[in-house]
């Protein structure tokens, strides 16, 4: 190489190293100023909870500031994963409604919600019923009470609710939920478009806390995840991991990412980072099951008592991650087909029956396991996963000579 | 007081009417509206709480202020700021035929604490309606930072911040005074409009539920002859954010 070849070499390799080097800095500076802003936007809402717990101290015959704390005490549950939280909601929202019965949409939409965090759904929908049937313009509250009927597994009533809603679908606290019955009754691409259409209308605002954006992305994350559209999930996961860098369901759902790529370090290093948020039993599991495949069977049984452990202080009846888990790996099926039989008593979703199914089919009773599977097919619910164990049920049900 | 709710469409916000006469020898508040729709209510920097007229710090001189972004806690004061992609509205008719003659165009850029305001007029509108966002071409008549004291004491004086809101009223009581919303038809429509108050609270127990909380409120004062054109003192004002 001639030295005129050498020195045009060196300066092209000095600049593309010092681009480098600057793109570096350039992630590293915006990294730390979202985590700034993520911990301005901490202060920001546990000075308004310390707010407004003084005015109700005040004036605690009020209504509003009451929903206006509990509201609080769910965002933070939400981000943090704690608990305590809901239940502070909870409290907050029957002393608001104690306080104020009518006239009170806040107080009835903070009850309903927060009973949605514990599982309570029959409790939420009596909150949300109490709130449409008090305000029938509140369309959030309609949309909240269809939101629940979902997870009741009436869809006759969801249909009928979400059918009213269709005009105003594109609204920001109802698009969610729109979006979740279009996609429990079979029209997954319609769902993926209005929450891609509410992300991107949510991406235009600047007045909306970094965890409520996130969420969208964690929202479509999932979806894709669920639907095997993986690159579609690592763009929605990774862009709301920039939003909100140490988000516990970002990370979770991106080790539930690396788990399906079958990458189990990845999926450690996610899930470690999420449980460092918050104990939550799903990544728990995901995270044992990664260090079985690394051979280490040690860590991985800890991670299993861990999972147990947290299940045992999750609110509600009980979990279905956690016995989803159970039966993937053979465990304990007889409690598990008991307690879904017991919950299926009150809510009888598409999942509900799905899990049944499947606790039936772990239970060698494969025709009874087949009547169920239909049932939950019968929702229109296109889900691989319900795919999944419909072949295996039907195979088994077929007999080994099919 | 008056409660008037006007909502045309998801986009727009009018907030109280004033009527000013002669610029201080008659003043009719005609109303205030806090989260009078979903669509403010999810969108607070578009929420419109109330627009003021009064007469200003010198003879000949009026002040419009209009308030927005209300319910704003202590703690999320110091990073508030108007949002850049609405356009904030006084409107002045002088004709008395309820139609904008003039228009106070008031827009920002930037977020945060270092944001830029821009102020246009009083122009004639570019469009004349409560619907129409269009922006005039006329040379900005103030620009510069909000919380700041802008502009000359003579002219066009404006200021765009956050502020203690001024509004008052003891809420939770109003709640307790007024019957209750109930549905028209079913069941629940058989409920007795019982009240469980019927005045408000004596002085020394009543809350005022608005104090504590600040807004986003843009104040203006201006020589009132640049409003009327030298023609008729009776004026209406009013305000708009459009986006």
């Amino acid at each position: 190489m001639s030295l005129r070849g050498v020195v045009g070499f060196c300066i092209l390799l000095a600049v593309v190293v010092g681009a480098s080097v600057q793109q570096g800095r350039q992630r590293e500076s915006d990294h730390r100023q979202v985590l700034a802003h993520r911990g301005e936007e901490r202060r920001i809402r546990d000075a308004d909870i310390d707010f407004f717990a003084r005015r109700v101290k005040e004036d605690p015959t009020g209504a509003i500031d009451l929903a206006k704390l509990g509201g609080l005490y769910l965002r933070r549950a939400r981000e943090t994963g704690n608990n305590e939280d809901i239940l502070r909601a909870e409290r907050a929202a029957r002393r608001s409604i104690e306080n104020r019965r009518r006239s009170n949409s806040s107080g009835y939409r903070l009850l309903a919600n927060s009973l949605m965090g514990q599982h309570r759904f029959a409790e939420a929908r009596e909150a949300a019923f109490t709130l449409t049937a008090t305000d029938d313009a509140d369309l959030t509250g309609r949309a909240l009470l269809g939101e629940i009927d979902l997870e009741l597994g009436r869809y006759h009533e969801a249909d009928s609710l979400f059918n009213r809603l269709r005009v105003v679908r594109n609204q920001l606290t109802i698009a969610p939920r729109y979006a979740r019955w279009a996609e429990l009754r079979g029209r997954a691409g319609e769902a993926r478009r209005l929450l891609a259409d509410t992300r991107r209308a949510i991406l235009s605002r600047e007045d909306l806390p970094s965890e409520q954006v996130a969420w969208f992305d964690l929202r479509l994350g999932e979806f894709a995840l669920r639907m095997g559209a993986s690159n579609e999930a690592t763009m929605y996961l990774a862009h709301g991991l920039q939003v909100a860098p140490d988000d516990w369901r970002l990370l979770g759902a991106l080790a539930r990412l690396a788990a399906t790529r079958g990458d189990a370090r990845e999926t450690i290093e996610y899930g470690e980072r999420a449980i460092a948020q918050a104990l939550d039993p799903a990544t728990l599991g995901v995270v044992g099951d990664a260090y079985r495949t690394l051979g280490d069977t040690g860590k991985a049984e800890e991670y299993v008592r861990a999972m147990e452990t947290a299940v045992a202080t999750q609110l509600g009846p009980y979990h279905r991650a956690w016995s989803l888990y159970l039966l993937d790996h053979n465990r304990r099926i007889p409690d598990v087909l008991a307690n879904v039989k017991a919950e299926l008593q009150e809510r009888r979703d598409v999942y509900g029956y799905d899990l049944l199914a499947w606790a039936l089919y772990k239970s060698a009773r494969f025709p009874e396991a087949q009547t169920v599977m239909h049932q939950a097919l019968a929702v229109g619910t296109e889900d691989p996963l319900l795919q999944r164990h419909a072949r295996a049920i039907e195979a088994a049900a077929a007999g080994p000579g099919a | 007081m008056r409660h008037h709710s006007f909502t045309r469409g998801q986009k727009i916000a009018i907030a109280a009417v004033l009527l000013v006469g002669g610029f201080g020898a008659r003043r009719t508040l005609v109303g205030s509206d806090h989260q009078d729709s979903p669509n403010v209510e999810l969108n607070p920097a578009m929420d419109m709480t109330d627009v003021y007229a009064f007469p200003g710090s010198a003879p000949g001189r009026i002040v419009l202020v209009l308030n927005s972004h209300p319910f704003l806690t202590p703690a999320a004061t110091s990073g508030a700021s108007f949002d850049h992609n609405l356009l904030y509205q006084f409107k002045i008719d002088n004709t008395g035929d309820a139609l904008e003659d003039k228009v106070i165009q008031v827009t920002f850029t930037g977020t945060g604490a270092s944001q830029k305001v821009e102020v246009r007029g009083p122009v004639a509108p570019p469009v004349i309606g409560a619907m129409q966002n269009t922006v005039s071409t006329a040379t900005p008549a103030v620009t510069g930072s909000i919380n700041t004291v802008l502009g000359s004491a003579t002219g066009i004086q404006v200021f765009a911040g956050p502020r203690d809101d001024p509004f008052f009223i003891d809420l939770e009581q109003f709640f307790r005074v007024i019957p209750d919303r109930k549905p028209e038809t079913g069941e629940l429509s058989q409920l007795p409009d019982v009240a469980t108050a019927s005045s408000f609270r004596p002085a020394a127990q009543a809350k005022n539920y608005v104090a504590g909380y600040n807004l986003m409120s843009i104040v203006i004062e201006l020589p009132a002859s640049m409003l009327t054109d030298g023609g008729n003192s009776k004026i209406g004002i009013w305000g708009t954010i459009s986006r």
